[in-house]
């Protein structure tokens, strides 16, 4: 299996002090399975291609029949040995659909063949729409295959980050892709957007609504402390007050365009978490709140590892020096990385625990806390964003159910 | 930008959650959290992609 010399060791929280045998672990439920490694385009922005790890570069670029009959066979072992009645596997790449869909329906159907039958297995492939034909989409809709689109908006101008090697925007084909999805509203998954501040935020919203997707997830482009969002200056770890909140203040505008529309035109995913949070129900999300993180990873190589935003933090950081050909994914449940996302509120900070929105904020996406050395116990360096807008959708949805008694 | 710091410690409100409304972004938001409460285990999920 590829694994790194980590130039960046591992970091001392959770790597090296937390006790991963002191906790019950959850079982995985989602598992990202790598098609190809490679992408067809170069977006300027990836976390993945241009960030700092480029351990992808060492991997095969396509995933061999054999390695998925054997990640097949150890989620089936997974689901029986806790007896779960539904998973999600998500199809992922670089671009999964680089080679045809063969190889992400050959993947779907090991899956499905190899768990028990009273497991219900909803599969995703998460693409760029470049390769998304007709026939492809047919192919996939025919197999029970859903598909998820990575967008920046809804126009042109949103998605000039996203070009091909040779700088060609990959919108023209993306937005072809987007409008056959609307036309199977069945097979379409939705869209992930990352945020860009030099969009106009109520703009990006009204573009996505015309391509109808049934869901819309907005995310913060990848950052941490060492690493700060586009925007904003760098600071040592911690909750600072005042402070700006462009990353807040864009959300926010959004949020007011969705639950003023009259109608529910599209689920937005981050919105839905904080007002379930709100209203006291637990998070189905890794983006907000305490709720246990269920996914693992398994690369082309059959390398078992953490999810791939983890990248964006240090070289080596999502490994887990585990493999389907040789261990369990229960062996990868005792992995500090992969307990420390299933403690709630005990991998909270200081900071956070003493926080009046902590509990819902959860300390935002896990990535997004990473310093160098002293590594993951830190609030979000989106803190303040966070705040900003967990206090506006709060002030909104009391609002509303005041309303409506 | 956020509140004064003095503000940041402000506690959330408590929200009732209702049994109905006439909000149609708010019913939608209920009707998963009924769905989500028929479930053992509520895990968070990945939701992302290079």
């Amino acid at each position: 299996m590829t694994t790194h010399p980590h130039r960046h060791p591992h970091p001392n929280w959770p790597h090296r002090s937390l006790d991963t045998t002191a906790h019950r672990p959850t079982p995985f439920r989602q598992f990202v399975l790598k098609i190809h490694s490679r992408c067809n385009l170069d977006c300027t922005y990836c976390y993945l291609y241009q960030g700092p790890d480029q351990g992808w570069r060492d991997r095969p670029a396509r995933t061999a029949e054999s390695t998925m009959r054997r990640a097949a066979a150890r989620i089936a072992e997974h689901v029986r040995a806790h007896r779960l009645d539904h998973i999600r596997i998500e199809l992922h790449g670089g671009e999964p659909l680089l080679a045809g869909p063969g190889p992400v329906l050959d993947y779907a159907r090991a899956v499905r063949e190899a768990v028990p039958a009273d497991c219900r297995v909803t599969a995703t492939v998460q693409t760029n729409g470049t390769r998304l034909t007709a026939a492809v989409l047919e192919r996939l809709a025919a197999a029970g295959v859903r598909v998820g689109l990575s967008l920046d908006g809804g126009l042109g101008a949103h998605n000039a980050r996203r070009v091909d090697h040779a700088g060609r925007p990959a919108w023209p084909a993306a937005r072809s892709a987007a409008l056959r999805l609307a036309a199977h509203p069945e097979t379409y998954a939705g869209i992930l957007c990352t945020i860009d501040l030099a969009a106009d935020p109520r703009e990006v919203y009204r573009s996505l609504l015309e391509l109808r997707p049934p869901g819309v997830d907005f995310l913060l482009p990848h950052a941490n402390w060492a690493d700060p969002p586009p925007g904003t200056r760098p600071l040592l770890p911690g909750r600072h007050r005042p402070r700006p909140t462009p990353y807040g203040d864009w959300l926010a505008t959004v949020f007011d365009a969705w639950w003023d529309e009259g109608r529910l035109r599209t689920r937005v995913r981050l919105f839905q978490e904080i007002a379930a949070l709100l209203l006291g129900a637990p998070s189905g999300a890794e983006a907000v709140g305490l709720s246990p993180m269920a996914a693992a990873v398994v690369e082309t190589d059959g390398a078992i590892e953490q999810v791939d935003s983890l990248r964006s933090a240090y070289e080596g950081a999502s490994e887990t020096g585990l493999d389907v050909f040789r261990h369990s994914f229960d062996r990868a449940l005792r992995h500090p990385g992969v307990a420390a996302r299933q403690l709630g509120e005990r991998a909270l900070a200081d900071e956070c625990r003493d926080c009046p929105v902590g509990k819902v904020c959860g300390g935002g996406n896990y990535v997004h806390r990473y310093a160098p050395r002293s590594g993951f116990l830190h609030p979000s360096v989106y803190c303040a964003d966070l705040e900003r807008l967990i206090r506006h959708v709060a002030h909104r949805l009391n609002q509303t159910v005041h309303e409506s008694t | 930008m956020t509140h004064p710091p003095e503000d940041t410690h402000t506690p959330l409100p408590e929200i009732p959650r209702p049994l109905h409304t006439d909000h149609p972004v708010l019913a939608a938001v209920l009707a998963e959290l009924r769905v989500r409460e028929r479930q053992s285990t509520v895990v968070a999920h990945y939701e992302d992609a290079p």
